[in-house]
């Protein structure tokens, strides 16, 4: 329901920082700001999952959507994921194996 | 744009994440380094799904042993071609492998603890009467000692099948009911299950020692009280004594 | 010996956290630990979301949740007018857009693209969640439900 973002840069990486629940009514959201962070010019950016405390299928859709479009540049879409549920839900999809997911900003944005 | 684009268009996508595209290797060249990779992978995935079972009676680090080779099994059999992912064959064969080994536990418990320990009691009461009666008691007189019904001394007899004694084999037919060693059947080696568990039984554990073994030696091996006074090195007579104590102790112990 | 609780809500994106906090709130009194809950919470939006999709439908939600010694289960249906969306296709015909495709050329899906691919999400999100789950329809109305055992009642 509450949904936050903020837009960031760190040793020049663009780090899009996402608070709160991703579902069904907030993925348009993330979407729109991964969008921006796509046409941000560089080919690398963090998703920052730190404060996330829901994510379902469709927010997962989208960040692969994003991923897509990164990797498709030739670049990456990296994410921070620190909440244990959060981690749980990229594993037993499967998508811990696609996405290259760190547990801090700073190893994120050094990757 | 499809999977096969993957390998097909370069330039879509050159970098190696692709699950897909590293079973495709491991399907080519069988290499264990990319096996273990794999296997590393999706190890989260074994353990949250044996996670989800740990309350069932088995423990977890059961659980995920069951998962994680059933995870190398997934691994070793996923074919990139099929059109579904990794994750939804991994799922599936790791789930079924789970719930398999509860299929498989379920089968080798054939009788709640509770039936288990009446069974134990039963044939302390067993011995007893055949003492006192210089026969077999009949179902009747077993459960009229016991203070439980009929019904209940025949499933604990049926569940605990398979002991050995001398006084069972060959009983003195006189009496009311049907012999009890209608009921009693033993396997090729001589044991059941339900024999192996007797000894995990915590009314058996709570005797001492020394009364623990001479009841084994009595009822699952069969040996005579003068072979068991011989063997530990007492008189007959005290292990006469220590079987009548024990078994009265057992069979206190259940009706509590 | 089972309770139950009905849970009815306008069938509006927004609403379904509502639809969330109930089933923690009464996983919590089934004995299930906090992982548990949060699955159980991840589940019935997995279960429901499809139903109402990203726009919302008219009508209901329905929730039933039902529980027993070693059951939880949760049912839920829209009590709406039919549509003309078929039964069983509507389920994913109400995700959001997306790039055709786009899951497919990450190599961990099926070519079939994003809405099969979310969808797939989807159910394997269920698999290993709960114990049980499906749909059922009955003329143009679908019914999809979970099970889950509550904690230390056997295999």
């Amino acid at each position: 329901m509450e949904v936050s973002f903020a837009h960031d840069e760190q040793q020049g990486v663009p780090v899009l920082s996402v608070g709160g629940e991703i579902d069904v009514y907030t993925a348009p959201r993330l979407r729109e700001h991964l969008l921006e962070l796509a046409l941000g010019g560089t080919n690398r950016a963090v998703v920052d999952l730190t404060d996330v405390t829901f994510v379902d299928s469709t927010g997962l859709g989208v960040l692969v959507s994003g991923l897509k479009r990164f990797r498709e540049a030739g670049g990456d879409l990296v994410l921070v994921v620190v909440q244990p549920q959060i981690l749980k839900v990229f594993e037993i999809t499967g998508l811990s194996d696609v996405f290259r997911i760190h547990s801090s900003t700073g190893e994120a944005v050094a990757s | 744009m499809n999977a096969e684009s993957v390998t097909a268009e370069p330039g879509t996508t050159e970098r190696p994440d692709g699950t897909l595209r590293r079973f495709s290797d491991f399907a080519a060249s069988r290499d264990d380094s990319i096996r273990d990779e794999l296997i590393e992978a999706h190890i989260g995935l074994a353990r949250h799904l044996a996670r989800r079972f740990v309350d069932r009676g088995e423990p977890y680090d059961d659980l995920v042993q069951v998962a994680s080779l059933a995870l190398v099994k997934a691994v070793d059999r996923f074919d990139p071609d099929r059109g579904t992912s990794f994750a939804t064959f991994a799922t599936r064969t790791i789930l079924g492998e789970i719930k398999r080994h509860f299929r498989d536990k379920a089968w080798a418990v054939r009788a709640p603890r509770r039936i288990q320990d009446l069974y134990v009691a039963l044939r302390g009461s067993i011995a007893l009467l055949s003492q006192e009666l210089g026969r077999s008691p009949t179902i009747a007189e077993l459960a009229k000692d016991m203070g439980v019904n009929e019904e209940e001394a025949i499933e604990a007899l049926e569940a605990g099948q398979g002991y050995r004694t001398t006084s069972l084999e060959a009983p003195n037919r006189q009496g009311e009911g049907a012999p009890l060693s209608e009921f009693l059947g033993v396997d090729e080696d001589g044991f059941t299950e339900a024999e192996r568990r007797l000894e995990l039984s915590p009314i058996l554990e709570a005797l001492p020692a020394r009364a623990r073994t001479i009841l084994q030696l009595r009822f699952e091996e069969g040996l005579t009280q003068s072979e068991i006074a011989s063997r530990i090195g007492v008189s007959q007579m005290h292990v006469s004594r220590l079987i009548r104590v024990s078994l009265g102790k057992l069979r206190d112990e259940y009706s509590t | 010996m089972t309770d139950e609780v009905e849970l009815s809500l306008p069938a509006k994106p927004e609403l379904l956290s509502l639809a969330r906090l109930t089933v923690a709130a009464l996983a919590s009194r089934a004995d299930f630990d906090y992982e548990e809950i949060e699955d159980l919470r991840l589940a019935i939006d997995e279960l429901c979301s499809p139903l109402v999709g990203q726009t919302g439908r008219p009508g209901q939600l329905r929730l039933r949740y039902l529980w027993d010694r070693s059951w939880l289960e949760v049912s839920c249906t829209i009590d709406d007018e039919p549509t003309n969306s078929p039964p069983g296709r509507s389920v994913s015909s109400t995700r959001p857009e997306h790039d055709e495709g786009s899951l497919g050329e990450l190599g961990s899906f099926g070519s079939l693209g994003a809405d099969a691919g979310e969808q797939e999400l989807s159910d394997r999100i269920l698999d290993a969640l709960v114990d049980e789950h499906g749909s059922k329809t009955d003329g143009s109305t679908v019914q999809v439900w979970l099970r889950k055992r509550r904690p230390g009642t056997g295999p």
